[in-house]
């Protein structure tokens, strides 16, 4: 264990999992509690247009690429929140819309690009700037959490009783997708766009079967999260050897989906001997 | 007598349809106001309006006490949570506008027991029926002592027994000069609990006493307050 904190890059994937451990699960429960997982998905595909658009026009790419996300994801909201089309099909339109001109803008650009390390993510891509964004912005989702749980946990529960107890719904809606945006947007170099929004609603989904409330389905998701994201990264640099390099996001989705499935099945075992019990 | 909400010519139209056409009332600080009138006739989208969920297409609505109201609302349709991991405990508490958890436990545990579902406050939502969970919405709109109380058909899936607990439980709220607004097809309701009548059928047919508008047999009548209701009531 001691071997893999002798590496620079290891310190920095792991305090980066840990970073990304507490934060994706808080935003997590309430995006899978309005029933918009799949908006996390979009909003990585969203990312992935941002950078590419961000290497393209070069300049100051993080930068270009958080304001293109920040913006396409209230766009993404306003017509999902519109009457004249479906989400889903909003959905669909902005998912292949943005991959098609991340695709594109990558191919056009003079800087030589690994599209897999933007799809999947890389221990090796992760720098001591990237810390510190993810740093500040998990300060920025605890705190912001803290002032809006209460407003975020209505909206979870009724639009209607939420403009009733005077909450401004368009306002916190918007504030979830835009620090949801920013988060994925700061995490992608570990985990990448293809896999980041498992992150968000797995460990959720694996806590909401361990829980019996709504504040603790936070914790347990966090609980969770930090040890498969962990057990991910140390897993990858174990199994990774010259010239194959397993990304650590793969082994992190990996766990998660076999640790809800384990949960999933005992849960319904329990439920089926329940049933049979009461007869 | 205090003048809590005021509504004037107000009109609602949607999808080119008029929802509500020209209504004025007045609802006072006494008031048990019962709504009635047929299936489609506007009562929710009234109620919506009273509540500040619907601005009218014209009209105006004023709250002549204060400015912002606190409203306590029970919604027609209530909310479908199959998977919230959220507690009755924790639905209850987030009716409070402003006042931290801890101090409010006391009172929501006092109006459960009063309204019995004390026993499931640790309960998730989706562990309940849907009576209980209508309930618990009721509870919801009484606990923050609000300046007006606004109930979309609060008694359709409740149980006789509970219907007149929560009634009788209301009416002991009324007299603290909170009023109450309901509407329901619940001729018990309506005909023992409210204190004034508004029946409406997108306008305003009448807006008086219970009273007066039971002693009115043709206007009784025509909403389905006939002489077999109101004799089995003991009214005749």
């Amino acid at each position: 264990m001691l071997e893999i904190l002798s590496h620079d890059f290891m310190v920095r994937a792991l305090i980066g999992s840990v970073l990304l451990s507490v934060t994706a699960p808080i935003l997590g429960m309430f995006v899978v509690s309005r029933r918009i997982s799949l908006v996390g998905d979009t909003l990585s595909h969203l990312a992935f247009a941002g950078i590419a658009i961000g290497v393209f026009l070069d300049f100051f790419p993080l930068l270009t690429t958080i304001t293109f996300s920040i913006i396409a994801s209230l766009l993404l909201l306003k017509l999902m929140q519109s009457n004249t089309l479906n989400s889903d099909a909003v959905l669909a339109v902005f998912f292949s819309s943005s991959m098609a001109v991340g695709t594109v803008l990558l191919s056009l650009s003079e800087r030589i690009i690994n599209i897999n390390e933007i799809l999947f993510g890389s221990l090796l891509w992760i720098t001591n700037a990237d810390i510190i964004y993810q740093f500040i912005v998990a300060i920025s989702i605890i705190a912001v959490t803290t002032f809006s749980y209460k407003k975020w946990f209505m909206l979870s529960i009724d639009q209607d009783l939420s403009r009733i107890n005077n909450t401004n719904v368009n306002f916190y809606d918007n504030l979830l997708i835009v620090l949801t945006s920013i988060l994925i947007v700061v995490s992608v170099r570990m985990v990448g766009v293809l896999l980041i929004s498992s992150l968000l609603v797995l460990p959720i989904l694996i806590a909401l079967q361990l829980t019996n409330n709504f504040r603790n389905t936070i914790f347990i998701a966090i609980g969770v999260s930090l040890l498969c994201s962990l057990s991910g990264v140390t897993s990858s640099y174990y199994l990774s050897s010259h010239p194959s390099i397993i990304p650590p996001s793969g082994l992190i989705v990996i766990i998660l989906s076999a640790i809800f499935t384990i949960v999933l099945i005992k849960n319904n075992l329990k439920i089926d001997n329940k049933f049979e019990s009461n007869f | 007598m205090k003048k809590i909400i005021e509504l004037e010519r107000v009109n609602v139209i949607r999808n080119k349809n008029l929802i509500l056409d020209n209504i004025s009332l007045t609802v006072n600080d006494t008031d048990f106001l019962g709504l009635i009138g047929p299936s489609g006739s506007g009562k929710t989208t009234l109620l919506k309006v009273m509540s500040g969920l619907i601005i009218p297409d014209t009209g105006k609505v004023t709250f002549p006490s204060k400015q912002k109201l606190k409203i306590g609302y029970l919604p027609q349709a209530l909310p479908s949570l199959p998977n919230s991991p959220a507690t009755v405990m924790e639905i209850i508490a987030s009716g409070f506008n402003s006042k931290p958890f801890t101090n409010n436990k006391e009172k929501i545990i006092s109006i459960a027991k009063e309204m019995e579902i004390d026993q499931l406050l640790d309960l998730k939502i989706t562990q309940l029926s849907g009576g209980q969970v209508q309930l618990v919405f009721l509870v919801r709109a009484l606990v923050d002592t609000p300046d007006v109380i606004i109930l979309d058909e609060p008694s359709s899936s409740i149980d006789t027994k509970s219907q007149s607990k929560i009634f009788q439980i209301l009416s002991n709220v009324n007299k603290n000069n909170i009023p109450i607004i309901f509407s329901s097809h619940d001729t018990f309701a309506i005909t023992n609990s409210a204190n004034r009548i508004a029946c409406i059928n997108k306008k305003l047919d009448y807006h008086g006493t219970s009273k007066d508008f039971l002693s009115n047999k043709h206007l009784a009548e025509s909403y389905g307050y006939g002489v077999d209701v109101l004799s089995h009531q003991g009214h005749e």
